[in-house]
């Protein structure tokens, strides 16, 4: 665990100090002075933890808090009166100076808690994320073309040839495109269930197929080769009865 | 309750009000020249310490039980439950006096320091630093009265009276800083007992 002491007071900065020495808590920085840390906000956030004085001079705790880090934040003032204020910026917990180790290691265990808390939380989106990505059905990906990113639906895509370091993708009803990719990045972002490689240079469309013959299949007014190794797995894929 | 001597003596043996003055401390007190005068006063429980400058007898004592008292050397008093000084009685004295029987103890500190010395060393030292900080500047900014200064001062030191379990000057620091803004008058003169409080810790500190 990391954290950030913010107060102007010396004793209570070794104080704090000395406690989080004990339990192997990581210092990142001391501010004494507060306007230096709210010029520094973006660095707060990166620590698992803020100890913050509320008053300072020239810029309170609650000037800071106001700029929302993005960390926990526990209290550590000589005055219980601005506690309701502060729990009203989320803060961790409130500490009454001078507080003994015990009372810390409690703020430091809630900090613990609500870490975890929101480590399940992120890996249950993370699951659920997943999880969603291999039931979804795309209907579209994205293609760089000129530094642009362009939309294509899937069900327009006919057949994709390979062409050296590029890829033709022939669409139906639009002008054909020219991406710079490779046929076998392009098949992984394409769903199997409705695109097959039918030979080393071709990606097609299954539901676009209007004829097929033993070497080649008819796609529009496209004549595609299929490989021979290709040839009964297209024919299950099609369900093809021999 | 803040420090607040009240000193008894005979008339014939009456000292200079000066002795509770030094360069920076007034000690607040009250001089009667004999205990029925005291006992016509409803306000004997005001009082933080009492001092006899006279032939004392134990019965006269009973009702100043919860006070520390000290007793002028000259009084033969077989008693040692009670403070004793040669005369004459002088500042120091009288100092040394509220500071040795004030409630300052380091057993607190000692164990927010877990049982580190050098830490401990390191807090008695920052405590020193700023105490000594806050003796100086306090008296000039009372005269001055600077009122947004000395809340800010007391603000900083009042938490280290609680550490150090001198909690009458917690709570005079506490409502020293939360009223000072609005009750002006009857806060700076608070402010001057706080000092005898600040004069303390150093006092205790550096013996």
């Amino acid at each position: 665990m990391t954290c950030i002491i913010i107060d102007d007071d010396s004793f209570y900065v070794e104080f704090i100090k000395n406690y989080c020495n004990k339990i192997n808590i990581e210092i990142k920085g001391i501010y004494q002075n507060s306007v230096i840390a709210l010029q520094e906000i973006d660095k707060l956030s990166e620590c698992d933890l803020i100890f913050l004085d509320i008053n300072m001079p020239d810029i309170t705790g609650f000037d800071i808090l106001k700029y929302k880090p993005k960390t926990h934040v526990v209290i550590t003032s000589a005055d219980d009166s601005n506690a309701i204020e502060a729990f009203d910026y989320n803060v961790v917990d409130y500490l009454k100076k001078p507080f003994d180790f015990e009372r810390f290691m409690r703020a430091v265990n809630r900090v613990k808690a609500k870490m975890e808390e929101s480590e399940n939380v992120e890996s249950h989106l993370v699951d659920n994320i997943s999880q969603s990505a291999k039931t979804m059905t795309l209907n579209s990906i994205y293609v760089n073309i000129n530094k642009k990113l362009i939309k294509i639906n899937l069900e327009d895509i006919t057949v994709v040839e390979a062409k050296g370091d590029y890829v033709l993708m022939k669409l139906e009803d639009s002008e054909n495109l020219i991406i710079h990719t490779t046929l076998k990045k392009l098949k992984q972002k394409l769903p199997a269930e409705t695109f097959f490689q039918v030979h080393r240079s071709y990606i097609v469309n299954l539901k676009k197929i209007v004829d097929i013959e033993e070497s080649t299949i008819v796609i529009g007014r496209d004549v595609i080769p299929i490989s021979k190794s290709k040839r009964n797995d297209l024919k299950e894929k099609l369900h093809i009865l021999n | 309750m803040p420090c607040n001597v009240l000193l008894i003596q005979n008339e014939d043996n009456s000292i200079a009000t000066g002795v509770f003055l030094n360069n920076t401390l007034t000690i607040p007190h009250v001089v009667k020249n004999s205990l029925d005068k005291v006992n016509e006063f409803p306000s004997t429980k005001n009082f933080s310490h009492l001092i006899f400058n006279k032939v004392v007898d134990k019965s006269e004592l009973k009702q100043f039980v919860n006070i520390p008292i000290l007793i002028v050397a000259e009084n033969k008093i077989d008693n040692t439950e009670y403070k004793l000084v040669n005369s004459p009685l002088n500042f120091e004295k009288i100092f040394s006096f509220i500071s040795n029987t004030s409630n300052f103890s380091l057993n607190t500190l000692k164990e927010y320091a877990l049982g580190e010395e050098e830490i401990l060393i390191e807090l008695k030292n920052q405590i020193l630093e700023e105490f000594t900080a806050s003796y100086n500047q306090l008296p000039k900014l009372i005269d001055n009265k600077n009122l947004t200064e000395i809340k800010s001062t007391v603000h900083q030191i009042s938490s280290k009276f609680s550490l150090l379990e001198m909690e009458k000057a917690y709570q005079l620091a506490k409502n020293i800083d939360n009223n000072i803004l609005n009750n002006e008058e009857v806060e700076l003169n608070n402010c001057k007992k706080l000092v005898i409080d600040i004069a303390i810790v150093l006092d205790q500190l550096k013996n």
